[in-house]
């Protein structure tokens, strides 16, 4: 029985995440569009992030960093894809984002991806390991 | 200026898309936790009847299972007693030998033996939180009758109380046995039952997502910490159990940390915040106390004494309560006090002793 519960668990971890960083993709692919088809500057951003913060205040995702932060993502990955990447979206929102912000291009990124699934890194772990330049 | 213009007509209604779209991604993950705790309460209902385990433990079986359980996932509040009962039995309401169940129970058997991970099966039981359930299967008659419940409810979006009210009212008989083939893969965005789902805390807290989740690992390494202290050689505390369920009117509560102190003889409950303290706090362990007061403490034990411990970034904050014995039973008043009277003094840890012990904790 444990174990039917842990695996549980487990599938609707790694079934959420997805979920979760399909939306992101969606907004910031939403957001990065609107910009570049009206030409709106940054404070367009922080007042998309002030409305999501009030309408689902309890959603840390939604703080100006954070909007700031998906919509970089998407910018990032979307140079050589149109979906999540698949492998991206089996590890956690906050892994994807210290990546896409610190890669200098898809590939280091892809690798940082790989190996955090691999090794199921935290994100301390992952930190160091693209400071001290692995790839 | 452009800008502004144009915030206002395109913008606005593609923010409110976005809106509804993020709505609609909360309640599809929510339904998919739903769904997975529902199978897990089917497949342990199953288990417990297919495998006798009643027969061959007896009546202590489900204490024994729930703390079983508890040891493993000692925040997953759907294993408490009266949970596995209610599994037990929802799973033989809908499990009956007859003909309109095998339909009932294909729902459930057939998302077990589906391999994809990904959409829903179309199956209207899952989108109905546990509770709304627990009021279905104990209070229909036939599954027929159920099933009519489950389809309006999300028909309809019911919450649990407006579902109740119909329940009560016997809207099945009035209505009759008109069955509607109504199918939605997911409750209306707006309606009271998505409520219900979203805010539902047997779901949240099966995965343990967000803020309850950051707050509870903090909590959980607060609770070691204390523990550890605690249980030094001399302070004479013995450890009881965390996560100890009581029964506060008509819910099970859990408090965090209880121990029962050998010199003075009584229970003593221990709750944790990861937050700064709040006045509703002291409400809170009141109960607690009064709880253990009715349901754990012998004649022969002193009356309980509380702890509050509060620890964020910058701070911990410590208060007792001590009930005052003026106080009749069942009145929550209990002040909060930094001052312990004399003759607990030697035996309780000071606040100062405490705060230091934690300081040293990371957080």
């Amino acid at each position: 029985m444990k174990t039917k519960i842990h695996a549980a668990r487990n599938k609707l971890a790694f079934s959420i995440n997805s979920q979760i960083l399909e939306l992101y993709w969606e907004i910031g692919r939403d957001i990065a569009e609107k910009q570049k088809k009206s030409g709106f500057s940054n404070g367009f951003m922080d007042k998309i992030a002030e409305e999501l913060k009030h309408e689902f205040p309890e959603i840390r995702g939604f703080s100006r960093r954070n909007i700031y932060a998906v919509v970089q993502w998407y910018k990032f990955y979307s140079a050589k894809y149109q979906f999540v990447p698949h492998l991206a979206a089996q590890i956690p929102w906050g892994h994807n984002r210290l990546i896409a912000s610190k890669a200098k291009d898809i590939e280091t990124a892809e690798f940082y991806v790989a190996e955090t699934a691999r090794n199921a890194w935290d994100i301390d772990t992952l930190e160091i390991q693209i400071e001290t330049g692995l790839h | 200026m452009n800008e502004i213009k144009q915030f206002n007509g395109e913008y606005r209604h593609w923010l409110s898309d976005l809106k509804l779209q993020i709505r609609q991604s909360q309640i599809k993950a929510l339904v998919k936790v739903n769904t997975e705790l529902l199978l897990l309460y089917w497949n342990l209902g199953k288990d417990i009847v297919a495998r006798q385990f009643e027969s061959t433990w007896g009546s202590g079986f489900f204490e024994r299972l729930s703390r079983d359980l508890h040891d493993e996932f000692p925040h997953l509040k759907g294993f408490s007693v009266t949970n596995l009962r209610f599994a037990k039995r929802f799973y033989l309401f809908y499990n009956q030998p007859n003909e309109i169940v095998r339909q009932a129970d294909a729902q459930f058997e057939t998302p077990i033996r589906c391999q994809l991970g990904g959409e829903l099966e179309n199956g209207s039981i899952f989108q109905i939180p546990w509770r709304h359930h627990i009021e279905i299967f104990t209070k229909c008659k036939t599954i027929e009758e159920a099933m009519f419940y489950v389809h309006k409810t999300i028909e309809n979006g019911w919450s649990r109380a407006v579902m109740i009210h119909f329940m009560e009212a016997n809207l099945y008989s009035a209505q009759g046995k008109a069955r509607t083939n109504f199918s939605r893969l997911l409750p209306e965005p707006q309606s009271d039952l998505a409520n219900e789902i979203l805010k539902d805390p047997y779901n949240f807290d099966f995965i343990s997502i967000t803020e309850p989740f950051r707050e509870r690992e903090l909590e959980d390494a607060l609770s070691a910490n204390i523990t550890e202290f605690l249980m030094e050689p001399g302070r004479g505390f013995a450890y009881v159990g965390r996560q100890v369920p009581v029964k506060v009117g008509e819910t099970e509560r859990f408090i965090d940390l209880l121990f029962y102190h050998l010199d003075l003889r009584c229970y003593v409950v221990i709750e944790l915040k990861a937050t700064k303290f709040e006045a509703e706090f002291a409400g809170k362990l009141g109960l607690y106390i009064v709880a253990v007061n009715h349901q754990r403490k012998k004649a022969t034990d002193n009356p309980t004494i509380g702890m509050i411990i509060c620890k964020t970034k910058d701070s911990v904050e410590v208060e007792y309560s001590l009930e005052s014995s003026s106080q009749p039973i069942g009145v929550s008043e209990y002040r909060l006090s930094k001052l312990l009277p004399d003759n607990y003094k030697s035996l309780l840890p000071d606040i100062e002793e405490i705060e230091e012990g934690l300081n040293g904790l990371n957080s």
